[in-house]
């Protein structure tokens, strides 16, 4: 039941990555002439870790929902994407590379609540003023992107609704809307964040603030 | 009492005073440029400053409204101060 | 420098599009995170506040010129132009509820330095027209009449003398050799000339040599604030310039926020070449005095005292323990902020707010964020180093009816200087 559609897909997918990250990098940057207080590459480093975690416990404390509600949904989307057991055999079957994954009522258990945060965050985005205001078409755009394969693998393995090798196809059809509209979203955000992290944390580095 | 003729036996005779009467000569000294300030609330101040029956409180509303004058006058960053 | 137009203010802003920020862009989701860490969001709750907003029309920019999809969008004709009215609307975001504190780039997951697209964002502002009325005084001039308060030499002549009256000994103007220059802020010549003086207090009980130069005594740049390089790269070249000519080791950026970034991060970059001399705040020069047992004090303030973190010194400029170990020195309740350090809440008045009429509602209203930390620490005294930041907080207070006097640190050092009268000198 597999067609050339994936195949496809991951090109445009792993074409558009490099793509963005030429349109990235070729816009340089220039050389800091200020007398440094420490290289800024480990700091940079630094930062791409740290960031995974609040700056403090008051930022925690003001934007607990966001980062409660974002920490879930991506916790459950990795869980779901790489570690039930028929991804990682497609995965296997692609790329030779395997590794163990979770039983599936575990990763069901995440899929849900990966959902049900997905739902929250997008609750906050219609509901909350400053959210309301910079929302656009393209941040609905992507949380689509995101909840549809989600939500048509979920409903695929509880064969509910419509037959299972339809919701299969839904499903699959989601996953490369997803991959080919990857690049050009700001889903690219999974991998340009390194970047961003990297740039703030080794400029401030090189002023010795640890960001 | 003994003449004072340079800046170092003034500023001397000046510390040496009681703080009641420092306030006192304090305020002569304001009361000499005040004008220069053009500020009606500076008038007030002066005469409960150079009264040597001063309360405590009329000092302190005083000390309050000196302060809030000062702060009024400051010149903000960036703002043209003119000083030529 | 030519006629601001719209134009010039899209050229502007191209040329300032880099890597970082075209990453910055590519990572925001539009979480609103930063809604959170910004003073003038969280203290007016006005949604339009939210720091990531503030770039739109540079993000607009960088999408239909830097990326494949903007490209093809415009192609078509779904993309929306930069107008002037917008940038026009823009000035409100960009100018008058920003302080560039860059509180917001701390707390970005993905870590988007928003403060730096701001810094960028005003360069395009500026060359377009749609500078504040109050940033455009101070930096015409700070070029024309070498203070953006329009303080002159004289001024600063006459302060001296004044200075050298009370001291009792000389403050060495233009002296070729020495080994620091000590720069000021006109906040300073102004408002605190107390400044000097305990400089020269502190120079002197060390025995160092400084001086002040009669063609640089400006720190500050407004350039810097209203982003105009041009402008920025003639103040930093006078420094530079006066500088050399004294053949000085270290230049001294005094109690300021954005002076420092001025020179001692954006400068070297602005007139394009390394400095061949040190450029140091105050603070990281009584502290280097303090090790080398060079900056001695008696006595300490017995009163409960905090210190007020200017952004740019702290969170933007690396000097952190600095304060805290010279306050320890003299202050014997000191006290921190439950926001302090790299996380302090800005005072409302950096990065040209104060300069800019338009805004001063707003700071007034910002100031609420200080007045809480304040509120939960019931401190006698206000400690700062950045002559902005003191009176910003000194009207605060004011306008608050808070009774708490604040501080300048070098002030207060100079006041606890061991004195030869107290018998432990000579």
């Amino acid at each position: 039941m597999r067609g050339p559609g994936l195949q496809i897909a991951t090109v445009i997918f792993a074409f558009g990555i490099i793509l963005r990250f030429f349109e990235i990098f070729m816009m340089g940057r220039k050389k800091n002439l200020s007398a440094k207080r420490a290289s800024g590459t480990g700091a940079g480093f630094r930062t791409v870790a740290t960031r995974f975690l609040p700056a403090d416990s008051e930022t925690m404390r003001r934007s607990i929902f966001t980062i409660v509600a974002g920490y879930i949904f991506h916790i459950g989307l990795f869980v779901t994407l790489f570690l039930f057991v028929p991804h990682i055999q497609l995965f296997d079957a692609l790329t030779g590379l395997s590794w163990p994954g979770l039983p599936n009522p575990v990763v069901d258990f995440f899929t849900v609540i990966s959902m049900i945060a997905l739902l929250a965050l997008m609750w906050q985005r219609l509901t909350k003023p400053v959210l309301r205001l910079l929302s656009t078409g393209h941040d609905h755009l992507v949380w689509t992107l995101t909840f549809l394969p989600l939500l048509t693998g979920y409903l695929a393995y509880h064969h509910l609704f419509i037959p299972y090798t339809w919701m299969l196809a839904f499903h699959i059809l989601s996953v490369e809307l997803l991959m080919i509209l990857f690049p050009f979203t700001k889903l690219m955000h999974a991998f340009t964040l390194f970047v961003s992290r990297w740039y703030t944390g080794s400029m401030a580095g090189e002023k010795g603030v640890k960001v | 009492m003994a003449d004072i003729s340079n800046d170092a036996t003034f500023r001397e005779a000046l510390l040496k005073l009681e703080a009641v009467d420092a306030r006192i000569v304090g305020a002569k000294f304001v009361e000499s440029v005040a004008p220069l300030a053009d500020d009606q609330r500076l008038r007030r101040i002066v005469d409960v400053a150079s009264s040597s029956e001063a309360t405590e409180e009329e000092l302190e509303v005083s000390r309050k409204l000196a302060k809030s004058i000062m702060v009024d006058t400051y010149t903000r960053c960036g703002a043209d101060g003119d000083w030529k | 420098m030519s006629k601001p137009s719209l134009e010039r203010g899209i050229n502007a802003l191209r040329e300032q599009i880099d890597a970082p920020i075209a990453s910055f862009f590519s990572s925001c989701v539009h979480c609103g995170m930063c809604a959170d860490a910004c003073l003038f969001h969280t203290e007016t709750g006005d949604p339009r506040y939210v720091p990531i907003h503030k770039l739109e029309p540079m993000r607009r920019l960088w999408e239909q010129e830097y990326t494949l999809v903007g490209r093809l969008k415009k192609l078509v004709g779904l993309s929306k132009k930069i107008t002037a009215e917008e940038l026009e609307e823009w000035q409100e975001l960009v100018y008058n509820s920003c302080s560039l504190c860059g509180r917001c780039s701390m707390v970005c997951p993905v870590g988007n330095d928003i403060v730096y697209m701001i810094r960028k964002m005003r360069e395009g502002m500026s060359a377009a027209g749609y500078a504040p009325e109050g940033l455009i005084g101070a930096s015409t001039r700070a070029v024309e009449i070498g203070s953006p308060m329009g303080v002159t030499i004289k001024a600063v002549e006459a302060q001296v003398k004044h200075a050298e009256k009370d001291l009792g000994f000389e403050i060495p103007m233009d002296a070729e050799g020495a080994e620091y220059l000590v720069l000021m802020s006109s906040m300073e010549i102004m408002n605190y000339p107390e400044y000097l003086q305990a400089v020269a207090k502190i120079m002197n009980q060390a025995g160092k040599s400084w001086t002040i130069s009669s063609e640089a005594f400006e720190a500050t740049n407004a350039g810097i604030q209203i982003g105009a390089s041009d402008i920025a790269r003639v103040l930093v070249q006078r420094i530079v310039d006066a500088a050399e000519k004294l053949k000085v080791k270290t230049v001294i950026s005094p109690e300021c926020g954005h002076a420092y970034t001025a020179i001692r991060w954006e400068g070297a970059n602005l007139v394009g070449r390394p400095f061949n001399f040190k450029v140091q705040h105050i603070l990281e020069v009584l502290d280097e005095l303090r090790e080398q047992g060079l900056l001695k004090t008696e006595g300490s303030e017995a009163s409960r005292m905090t210190f007020h973190d200017p952004c740019q010194l702290v969170r933007r400029g690396g000097v952190i323990e600095q304060p805290r170990n010279l306050l320890q020195m003299v202050a014997s309740d000191f006290v921190e902020m439950k926001d302090h350090g790299t996380m302090n809440w800005c005072c409302g008045a950096g990065g040209g707010v104060s300069a800019n009429e338009d805004a001063h509602e707003l700071k007034l209203t910002s100031f609420n964020r200080k007045k809480k930390q304040l509120d939960e620490l019931k401190v006698d005294a206000l400690v700062t180093a950045c002559a902005n930041c003191r009176i910003a907080l000194e009207e605060g207070l004011e306008e608050n009816e808070m009774d708490i006097p604040v501080l300048g640190l070098t002030e207060m050092l100079a006041e606890h200087l061991v004195t030869e009268k107290s018998g432990k000198e000579e």
